[in-house]
């Protein structure tokens, strides 16, 4: 493994890789300090450049972006009190309040110091894992895949941070939006309402960037306060921390990298949840727990380790199962297809080269960010100022232009406006769009895979009881909605108590 | 009665809407489904796997529809102006679109931007025309020229 690393080093450190490895992360930096554009947006848009590169460098580009975003995400929570993406909501909490008593520096210091130590530790994970999992993999038939993506649905929508109800009918809306198109099997065409660009199914950039790009953006438009003008600094000194207030924060982050792991590599939940997972436990475990909420460290170092830990993680699944850990790892593995990679069991044996570099540069990124966010901080709280107003039409300008080159097709621009104006009703009504997009991109596979292992079992449901791989995550399955149910029949119990 | 309808019914419809749009979604699938055959469980058809999905849809749409949402919307700026800001943003996107290919690549932008622009009334017009022409050529010296997206700049084909 070492001597593959090392290749993959190599990989990683040739001019261009290292190039658009340090674009992918600043740009990452870029969207994540910025509220209202998250690494969703940026990724897509970014899209049809990755399409000139050659597909080693289009990924580290691509997943520079995704993982860089966790640590700018944390600059506007501390600042501003209003969360670079959602994953960073939760470390608004404890972040304004330590900025308000003029302590933002080393907020943001410790923010960069979790980020990076719970990300490398999950790289780690990722190294050892992976292979591992592919190689487990290899046993898997139909009826396996199907139960785990179930699994990776049924997690992704009811851990979700909201309703679970929403989640899930978001979930299946998103399955059943996956049928449209020519089926496989027969080649009929399904619910394509008569529109010949629908016969190979909806694009899934137009929906993602319709749901996530416009949808946001309409919703920052129309309901969004603009706080411009504000005026931030932050000079390098302010950054250091008292050695008493580092000592106290190394079980922290190793609590949070631990959830955050766990989360990212469950098919199907992201950084958002793990966050607010971290944040909670360490409430519950905190001597004083009466601290949190009025500037606790803790509560900013352990849910940005965890975020960072779960970004890295979520690629042990995407890449060794071909099941995206989250909605954005199902566009970048929407990319990876695009460039004639499938990702998969036989994917780090076949292009073990694109595996590895990808893991090195993964290293090479995140001391690339360290250096981004903790003597360079300062130029991305400056940029900070830039009223909403200015950056919404450029925004735009860039998904419809990336939108429109993926096939070089108005159609597909069409398509995104429409989709924006759903997102935007979703957002307002509370049902969340990540559970649709990861649903849109499983559905059709799942489909796949339950229609072949009904067949294999001649039309018997057993056999997804029979085989005991199987069997494992249907039971892990149940374990989690029923853990919902209760939780949320507690909650509803609870409601009248809480009122009087 | 006349007093609910005016104080209540809002927010009474409002809570059970996203229900029944999951309602409506799961009847399309549902209806739309059930124009392909079905087959049998050994051999599934084309049609079962939306029909069984749209079901589903139903289920959950009338347990929403049922409870009721007791999550409020996002408070902030409730009562914003929508039908503005909604017209300039998506009348943006439909015009790129609709001009990218017929008039080129400059005229789609510049509608583009400046139809979006006028979203928020505190962009003034010097700052839009401003904002639009360099979005404009920037966009063309990056997309088409640099990345050869295939666009002209110019264009008329009606």
């Amino acid at each position: 493994m070492l001597d593959q690393l090392l290749t993959g080093f190599g990989t990683a450190l040739q001019g261009q890789a290292l190039l658009f490895c340090l674009i992918g992360v600043t740009l990452g930096t870029l969207v994540g300090v910025l509220p209202g554009i998250g690494a969703m947006a940026a990724i897509t848009m970014s899209l049809p450049i990755t399409f000139y590169l050659e597909p080693t460098s289009a990924l580290i580009m691509l997943a520079g972006i995704y993982y860089g975003a966790q640590y700018g995400s944390s600059v506007a929570s501390i600042l501003l009190n209003i969360p670079g993406t959602p994953s960073a909501a939760v470390i608004c909490l404890d972040g304004y309040p330590l900025s308000r008593q003029g302590r933002a520096g080393v907020a943001l210091f410790v923010s960069a110091m979790a980020s990076f130590i719970g990300g490398t530790l999950a790289i780690l994970l990722l190294m050892f894992f992976a292979p591992l999992l592919a190689r487990l993999a290899q046993n898997f038939a139909s009826p396996e895949y199907f139960t785990i993506m179930l699994l990776g649905l049924i997690g992704a929508s009811t851990l979700s941070v909201g309703a679970p109800l929403k989640g899930v009918a978001m979930t299946v809306l998103g399955v059943a939006l996956g049928t449209v198109g020519t089926d496989t099997t027969t080649g009929e065409l399904r619910f394509t309402l008569g529109i010949t660009q629908f016969y190979d199914g909806l694009n899934i950039v137009a929906v993602a960037m319709g749901l996530f790009g416009v949808g946001e953006i309409l919703n920052n438009v129309i309901h969004g306060q603009d706080k411009s003008g504000q005026q931030n600094r932050v000079t390098f000194r302010s950054m250091i921390p008292e050695r008493r207030e580092i000592r106290g924060l190394g079980f922290p982050i190793l609590r949070g990298t631990t959830v955050g792991a766990v989360m990212g590599a469950l098919p199907g939940s992201g950084p958002t949840i793990a966050s607010f997972m971290s944040y909670a436990l360490e409430k519950k475990v905190a001597r004083d727990p009466s601290r949190f909420g009025r500037g606790a460290l803790e509560g900013i170092a352990a849910p940005e380790a965890s975020n960072n830990s779960a970004v890295q993680a979520g690629f042990i699944p995407t890449l060794s199962l071909g099941l995206p850990g989250d909605a954005i790892l199902a566009v970048l593995m929407g990319a990876m297809m695009i460039h004639g990679i499938v990702p998969g069991p036989s994917f780090i044996t076949q292009h073990g080269d694109i595996f590895w570099g990808l893991i090195a540069s993964f290293w090479i990124g995140n001391v690339l960010l360290l250096v981004l966010n903790i003597p360079m901080i300062g130029i991305w709280v400056r940029l900070l100022s830039i009223p909403y107003r200015v950056m919404y039409p450029a925004m735009l300008f860039f998904i419809c232009i990336g939108v429109f080159a993926i096939a070089n097709n108005a159609f597909d621009v069409w398509q995104t406006a429409i989709w924006g104006i759903i997102g935007y009703g979703m957002i307002r009504t509370g049902f969340p769009a990540a559970p649709l997009l990861l649903g849109f991109v499983l559905g059709p596979l799942m489909e796949e895979h339950l229609k072949r292992s009904l067949l294999m079992a001649r039309g018997d449901f057993g056999v997804f009881i029979d085989r005991p791989i199987s069997a494992t995550f249907l039971a892990i399955t149940a374990g989690i909605v029923l853990f919902t149910l209760i939780g949320a029949l507690r909650r509803r119990q609870s409601t009248p108590e809480d009122a009087a | 009665m006349q007093t609910w309808f005016k104080t209540r019914a809002p927010g009474f419809l409002r809570a059970r809407a996203g229900g029944a749009l999951v309602i409506a979604a799961g009847a399309f699938f549902v209806l739309g489904g059930m124009q392909h055959e079905l087959g049998t469980l050994r051999r599934m058809g084309p049609g079962a796997f939306p029909v069984a999905l749209g079901l589903m849809l139903l289920v959950m749409g009338a347990a929403l529809t049922l409870v009721g949402d007791d999550q409020q919307p996002p408070a902030n700026g409730a009562q914003a102006p929508v039908l503005r800001p909604m017209l300039c943003v998506f009348g943006g996107i439909i015009a790129f679109a609709f001009l990218a290919p017929r008039l080129g690549f400059v005229p789609a932008t510049i509608a583009l931007m400046v139809s979006s622009a006028l979203a928020r009334p505190e962009n003034t017009p010097l700052f839009i025309a401003v904002m639009a022409l360099a979005m404009a050529f920037l966009g063309w010296a990056v997309f088409v020229v640099g990345l050869g997206v295939p666009l002209f700049a110019f264009a008329w084909k009606w």
